[in-house]
């Protein structure tokens, strides 16, 4: 399926991310293919944040170090300027986050932060209009939304509006970092559908970031597990889920509660 | 787990309890019995279903607006006498979801536990110390430990200080919120496996507020599912969870993500989301979600009735718990 560097949106070769003398992220190689949804699986201080935001270039404003490569469609983001990140931020690699709500800027209606945010990336007021607009069908929510403040969301409708903006802005990849932890299961179980829906119509590329296998199983095609910051199992979700080779994988998926698991 | 539902002289008794926030009626006429332990009854649903409302009101953190609440016979809802309420928060200890935040940054572990223990005259003061330790081991924690602070220990070890703690007054029973949401899915099983040890070993009997119905089914033997407020489901687990009759409790397992992928059920998708609480719409509260609503159910409050084995509101639950009508239903994979 991604065996080959060429299908690769984004991918991450000898990435070492440390704060201080504390290496946080070691990892050899990792690779999310075009049109693809990778889990990235682990528990607290695994890393698997701090990897996400080196995606966006991002973990230096954290205080980290990051060595290695990070290759989106081929171009080296590690070292690249920050005007360049700037550019490739949103209109190509857009990140979702657990707590959408607070993702948003509490002080301004939803379409006034659509339409900053969209002329910023060069893109004319009235056009930006539309695709908040067209954006907002397609994450099935209502346009009277755009009038709202963040306070007057849902859990559920702000973090379908996060994606919303992420396909307003036409980015390929999508970094989601625990996007359904804060949800209520009906509510997550919805936005999973749209995030299947957005790779199929749009191609996304996404990057899923959980604690949850479970849902890992349900949404992703490949896996990877993380631990300590380095990867101890990357492969088909199926696979990797159903038969585990890591030990710690194993613990993992040993530890997920099962309904009907005993009688 | 698996017991038939017991009846007979309860420990805590709710019955009919409403709590009111201003216009908001966040509980509306729940009951539930909860028999001398071992025994486990979960309080399952989603944001605003009430669930949380009903453990500040068992632990009178908030005040009933109606109905009572009885521990061995005698209500309490209406306590004001400083003596009745001591002893009663003795008897009932809750655990709350968030350690990090239900434990005094600035206390060592051994004062956390050590405050309740004095507070109630457990033990005598020369005791105290050693009471201490017990209860560390108890939850597995090394004595040694008394003397750090939350922030030196990890989100499982908190939990653990905070069973101590509300295990240091030997209550009667335990209000456990949502004890393992926050905290990693390794460290969650251990907790789950300390909570059924305790059980066993102290005889426990708790009320577990919690949205995992794995976890749900690991812990208790009896189930009741709220929404908007209100019981809609209730019985035996495994019954509730294997054969659900109310279109939400079928809605709510079937939108559990499973790792087994074969386990995995079609999911019911429910239209909107829950109504707001200080208007709730005419007739049966989950009709205009509900795939199954049809014209009775927008005029007529369906009431919790017997059928199967549990109790259940819905007008149509015959036919769900049967598996029919299902195909009506808006459904996808």
């Amino acid at each position: 399926m991604t065996g080959t560097t060429t299908g690769a949106k984004l991918s991450l070769h000898d990435l070492r991310i440390a704060f201080g003398p504390r290496r946080v992220v070691d990892l050899d190689h990792l690779e999310l293919g075009s049109g693809q949804i990778l889990g990235l699986a682990g528990e607290s201080g695994s890393g698997k944040s701090i990897t996400a935001l080196a995606m966006l270039g991002l973990a230096s404003t954290f205080g980290a170090k990051v060595e290695g490569s990070v290759r989106l469609d081929g171009e080296e983001l590690v070292g690249a300027p920050e005007s360049r990140l700037r550019e490739l931020r949103g209109s190509r690699v857009s990140m979702i986050f657990q707590s959408p709500v607070s993702s948003l800027d509490p002080l301004l209606e939803v379409g006034e932060l659509f339409e900053r945010t969209l002329r910023l990336h060069g893109v004319r007021k009235r056009e930006a209009s539309e695709r908040a607009s067209d954006a907002f069908r397609e994450v099935l929510l209502s346009t009277d939304l755009l009038r709202r403040y963040p306070h007057e969301l849902s859990g559920g409708q702000a973090q379908r509006i996060a994606i919303a903006m992420s396909l307003a802005l036409r980015s390929e990849v999508l970094l989601a970092d625990e996007p359904t932890s804060a949800l209520d299961v009906t509510v997550q179980a919805e936005i999973l559908d749209l995030l299947r829906r957005v790779r199929e119509e749009r191609g996304m590329s996404v990057l899923f970031i959980s604690h949850d296998l479970a849902v890992i199983a349900e949404l992703c095609d490949r896996v990877a597990v993380m631990q300590l910051g380095r990867i101890v199992e990357e492969g088909p979700t199926a696979r990797v889920l159903g038969e585990p080779e890591d030990d710690y994988t194993k613990r993992l998926v040993a530890a997920v509660p099962k309904i009907g698991a005993q009688v | 787990m698996s017991a038939v539902v017991a009846v007979e002289a309860p420990l805590l008794e709710v019955e009919d309890l409403v709590v009111e926030f201003g216009p908001v009626r966040a509980v509306d006429g729940v009951s539930f019995r909860l028999p001398a332990g071992p025994y486990g009854l979960a309080l399952v649903g989603e944001s605003g279903s009430g669930k949380t409302t009903i453990a500040r009101a068992l632990m009178r953190l908030v005040p009933a607006a109606s109905g009572a609440i009885r521990l061995d016979g005698r209500d309490v809802a209406g306590l004001t006498s400083s003596r009745g309420l001591r002893s009663y928060r003795r008897d009932v200890q809750i655990v709350f979801q968030d350690p990090t935040t239900s434990l005094d940054p600035r206390a060592r572990i051994g004062a956390t536990i050590a405050e309740p223990i004095r507070a109630h005259g457990i033990v005598p003061r020369e005791d105290v110390r050693s009471r201490i330790a017990s209860l560390l081991a108890e939850v597995s924690l090394d004595p040694e430990m008394a003397g750090r602070y939350p922030h030196q220990l990890s989100g499982g070890q908190r939990q653990r200080v905070a069973i101590a703690r509300a295990l240091s007054v030997e209550p009667r029973v335990l209000v456990l919120d949502e004890p393992t949401s926050a905290l990693d899915v390794t460290v969650q099983a251990r907790i789950l496996e300390l909570i059924a040890e305790l059980r066993r070993e102290r005889g426990l009997a708790y009320v577990l507020i919690s949205h995992n119905l794995a976890v749900v089914e690991q812990l208790c033997e009896e189930t009741a599912v709220l929404y908007l407020g209100r019981i809609v489901e209730h019985g035996p687990t495994e019954q509730i969870l294997a054969r659900p009759a109310h279109p939400y409790t079928l809605a709510l397992r079937s939108a559990v993500p499973e790792i087994d992928l074969a386990a995995r059920r079609s999911r019911i998708v429910l239209p909107g989301t829950v109504p707001d609480p200080a208007n709730p719409p005419p007739g049966c509260p989950f009709h205009p979600r509900c795939p199954y609503a049809i014209d009775r159910c927008r005029a007529e409050v369906p009431k919790l009735r017997r059928i199967d084995g549990r109790t259940v509101a819905c007008h149509r639950a015959e036919e769900i718990v049967g598996g029919h009508g299902v195909a009506s239903a808006q459904r996808s994979s």
